[in-house]
């Protein structure tokens, strides 16, 4: 998990997804940028580097999403 | 913050007869930097004209150059295709500024029209001439690091904080105002903004806006 609670969650999540869409996660320094207008209390910030990383390159665990996707349906 | 009353602005010419209709006004474009001041009883309008539907929002090629529509994001500006190839510091100037949510919400004309974020200014328990003229400046003597260097004068050094007007004054941009008689004048935007001088409340050279703070 990137965060810690779900008060950031939502924003960290909402932003993630335009950061990988429209290509601002080239390197750690420009995640960081682009993911800088949402502000995590937790200062879960490299969990949150490493998230986007993990999305951008595919390396995260797919097991995970099909269990929550499987509960949710 | 004070309570205010709002309408909405269909065209320009609405926005300019509410602005005139009534006293102590303010544009409301996207309010990224309008509501903060309202909400820190830096400014208290008495009445807000929400321009945000204006049809100001495109970003288009004319004969020597490009029309920043008003009501374009600063997102959008900074994505634009033209905007990145042929002017390229203004795209850079936008993406150094603020936040990509901020930037999504702030519109060109807002930016352009944006205070100082001199943090006396921001204060209300300083004295600020741009806040509230004939108070003095407790900038001067203060933490003023960051705050002007040149172009500032013994009643105010409060720096202008667009990042996006700075390239756009390097580029002899020209600001297109309609007026209340419904003509357009235009001002080379070095021209638009004011220096402090003697009235530092007065931002602009925008004939209506003295006309209003006179009253």
């Amino acid at each position: 998990m990137a965060t810690s609670v779900d008060t950031a969650s939502p924003g960290q999540i909402m932003s993630a997804i335009k950061v990988l869409e429209e290509d601002h996660a080239g390197s750690d320094a420009e995640i960081r940028e682009w993911m800088s207008g949402n502000i995590c209390r937790c200062g879960a910030y490299k969990g949150i580097v490493e998230a986007v990383k993990a999305v951008r390159d595919e390396t995260y665990d797919k097991k995970l999403i099909k269990r929550t996707q499987q509960k949710l349906s | 913050m004070n309570p205010f009353q709002y309408s909405k602005a269909k065209t320009a010419d609405a926005a300019i007869s509410a602005y005139m209709e009534h006293k102590n006004t303010a544009y409301l474009a996207e309010g990224t930097n309008l509501i903060d001041r309202i909400r820190r009883d830096v400014t208290h309008p008495d009445y807000l004209i929400d321009v945000s539907e204006l049809p100001f929002s495109k970003i288009e090629k004319i004969e020597g150059g490009l029309r920043l529509g008003a009501m374009a994001s600063n997102s959008d500006t900074a994505d634009d295709e033209n905007v990145k190839n042929d002017y390229p510091i203004v795209s850079q100037a936008i993406l150094l500024g603020a936040t990509d949510q901020l930037r999504n919400k702030a519109t060109n004309g807002g930016n352009l029209m944006q205070r100082t974020r001199c943090s006396y200014y921001m204060s209300p328990h300083f004295a600020c001439n741009k806040r509230e003229p004939g108070s003095g400046c407790d900038a001067i003597n203060g933490h003023n690091r960051i705050l002007s260097i040149l172009g500032t004068s013994e009643k105010c050094i409060a720096s202008y904080p667009s990042d996006m007007c700075t390239a756009l004054a390097a580029l002899d941009a020209v600001v297109q105002i309609q007026t209340p008689n419904g003509s357009t004048r235009s001002l080379p935007l070095v021209d638009f903004r004011r220096l402090p001088g003697d009235s530092p409340e007065i931002d602009t050279n925008q004939d209506r806006c003295k006309v209003k703070l006179n009253k």
